[in-house]
């Protein structure tokens, strides 16, 4: 076991590798001088030589490759363009939200993406049955950010239950300490700002949990529709044990072991959707940032971002490939 | 009779050469035995989703053929006078524009069935791009195997490291917006599940009995791995081809909401509700029927996908 996660590791590198260098590349390969897209157009001859040097974009291709990695390595992302502002400062600034944003919706999808495909696969062919997995189908199909957009409309607009952006209200005081809001006022144990914050959380935390519920619950129904057929279930309930107790403790333990799987590879899913997502809602989070940096041409915020968001979701599935194995023995480890 | 064509889709004369079973015995003198097409077909009928998938994807193409006939207004040209009009069951709606217009006056029914040919064609150009550098990658990863195996799929894993939606919009940040750079990186990003499911279905394929034969007659390498192996690993590469449709519409969409794809005034769904977007208090039918006609066409892609999975490859069945 330790072997292999250690292999697995190892095939980190490569990856990562291949990850700098196609960010890398894709600056020298966009037409025109990688200094003015970097520092915009209306920067000084002074600025662009300065830039030019910085890069070493005098020196072959791969001097400039060794140049960028360790650059990264000394954790120097570069400026942004608008505020000169160092790019991994915004990134901590802007990376909890996100995560907030990620982790509400990645909890809003197992629970309930779980619970429908466990009443679906003990009810096949009911009318439950078909109305969830057409439920989830239609989920798997939905353009959230038509979804977040019609949510919106009905309960901020409309009903005005709930907030349209942002992740507090004005004049709601809290104090940062780890600027995850719901931690920051767990712990400083601020009540109307948790209030407020879980209530901004709402309409996007729904929103961005869409597809990741639809998967999972399609894949809690089949693996528990497989679990359900196997001998042991059987002689569970020939013992005479109640049906919740085979269903929760004989089936659906066994039948987790792929559904954690689904769920933490939905986790990529869920940081682009995030793009899509904080964009709708004003939501001040790394993907809303990206959006900004996209449209304003900010080239430095582009790689930062891409890199950040690739590195985390490749070490996540990491992660749940080694997982997987752990909960799973019967897995041979190739 | 147990035939080698039955498990092998879609036969064409040349698959059915290779199934030992069926060769030489001439389909006439053998009442018994039927085109395998004909086989896939009916399993294909006996799944209602795939049925009810087929029904939506057809009226989607045909709105896109026939956009010119089927729309009552032009997509482009509206009339100011007729600003964010709401659709017809409304008091305000007039019999002029069934689904409302939007603030430029155009007529928004016309718009989204102009839109369909936006959408399938950046679909189909973008799967197309995946499809073919994706097989045609992954056949070479399974049936060489050993370094080129490697050196392919490493690289597929590195373009798999990137979320697909943040991939397509960097690739279009660097290439500049617009409709034919969003079909390249949606392509582009496509390309590693193409390439995934080939190289599987090729391994599988090539350790078999007959690609033994042909080798033992004389055959090369690129002969056996396109005439022989690869047509038999078609079936999980249609079944992608119909998800990716879906997922290709859903991505364009997504890339033309965030104003990187199609540019105004492209009549494009996307495009679409973007633009309602700063109109949705006042004029929520804007931004509302372009995204209902997206929902339907990529479940369409997506029920067609299900059921051909379910029809097709029998052993991915729940």
């Amino acid at each position: 076991m330790l072997g292999y996660i250690i292999r697995r590791c190892l095939l980190l590198i490569p990856t990562l590798l291949g990850v700098t260098i196609l960010v890398f590349l894709m600056l020298r390969l966009t037409p025109g001088d990688p200094a003015e897209l970097l520092l915009g157009e209306r920067s000084s001859q002074e600025a662009l030589e300065q830039m030019r040097e910085y890069l070493g974009l005098k020196k072959p291709l791969y001097v400039q490759y060794g140049m960028f990695i360790g650059r990264l390595l000394k954790g120097d992302l570069g400026e942004t363009i608008w505020t000169r502002q160092k790019v991994w400062i915004e990134v901590k600034q802007r990376f909890p939200a996100t995560m907030e944003l990620a982790i509400a919706a990645m909890a809003i999808s197992s629970l309930f993406g779980i619970i429908f495909g466990i009443i679906s696969a003990t009810r096949q062919y009911s009318l439950f049955d078909y109305l969830s997995m057409l439920g989830a189908l239609i989920g798997v199909s939905m353009p959230i950010f038509w979804l977040g957009l019609v949510l919106m409309l009905i309960f901020s607009l409309h009903l005005g239950l709930l907030p349209m952006s942002g992740r507090l209200s004005i004049g709601v005081e809290l104090d940062p300490i780890t600027n995850f809001l719901i931690l920051d006022a767990l712990l400083t144990k601020n009540w109307a700002a948790l209030r407020d914050a879980l209530w901004h959380l709402t309409l996007p935390a729904f929103t961005l949990s869409t597809i990741p519920m639809a998967i999972v619950a399609r894949m809690t129904r089949s693996s528990m529709l497989e679990v359900l057929r196997q001998d042991y279930i059987k002689t569970a309930r020939a013992k005479g044990l109640a049906e919740h107790v085979v269903i929760i403790k004989h089936g659906l333990r066994n039948a987790l072991v792929p559904v954690v799987t689904v769920v933490g590879l939905q986790f990529g899913i869920l940081m682009a959707g995030a793009i899509l997502t904080e964009t709708i809602f004003a939501w001040p989070g790394v993907g809303k940032w990206m959006y900004d940096a996209v449209m304003q041409r900010d080239y430095m915020v582009i790689q930062g971002g891409t890199l950040l968001i690739a590195t985390m979701f490749v070490v996540v599935n990491l992660v749940v490939d080694v997982l997987y194995a752990v909960i799973n023995p019967r897995i041979s480890v190739r | 009779m147990t035939c080698e064509a039955r498990r092998i889709w879609g036969g064409t004369g040349r698959l059915l050469r290779l199934c030992s079973s069926c060769r030489g015995r001439s389909v006439t003198r053998n009442s018994e035995y039927r085109h395998p097409l004909f086989d896939q077909l009916e399993q294909l009928q006996r799944h209602k989703t795939a049925v009810a998938g087929l029904i939506i994807i057809s009226i989607f193409v045909l709105s896109a053929l026939l956009a010119p006939i089927i729309s009552p207004h032009d997509p482009v040209d509206g009339s100011l006078y007729d600003q964010l009009k709401p659709p017809i069951w409304f008091t305000m709606g007039t019999t002029k524009h069934i689904l409302g217009t939007d603030d430029l006056g155009r007529d928004i029914f016309s718009r989204i069935v102009y839109g369909a040919r936006v959408s399938l064609a950046v679909a189909l150009v973008s799967v197309g791009i995946a499809f073919a550098c994706g097989s045609l990658l992954g056949a070479f990863a399974g049936y060489f195997k050993g370094v080129v195996d490697n050196l392919i799929m490493r690289v597929m894993d590195i373009l798999l490291a990137f979320p697909h939606i943040l991939m397509a919009i960097v690739v279009v940040a660097y290439l500049g917006p617009g409709l034919r750079n969003a079909m390249i990186a949606i392509g582009i990003i496509y390309i590693p599940r193409y390439a995934r499911i080939v190289r599987a279905s090729v391994m599988e394929e090539s350790e078999k009995d007959y690609v033994t034969a042909s080798r033992s007659i004389g055959a090369r390498d690129l002969r056996i791995l396109f005439v022989s192996v690869f047509p038999n690993c078609l079936a999980p590469l249609i079944v992608q081809t119909s998800l990716g449709f879906a997922s290709a519409i859903l991505d364009a969409a997504a890339l033309s909401f965030l104003g990187l794809g199609a540019q105004p005034p492209t009549a494009e769904w996307g495009a679409m509700i973007a633009m309602g977007r700063s109109h949705i208090l006042r004029a929520w039918w804007v931004m509302t029927f372009p995204g209902i006609a997206i929902l339907l066409a990529v479940l369409g892609f997506n029920l067609f996908g299900d059921g051909l999975r379910d029809a097709l490859d029998p052993r991915l069945r729940d």
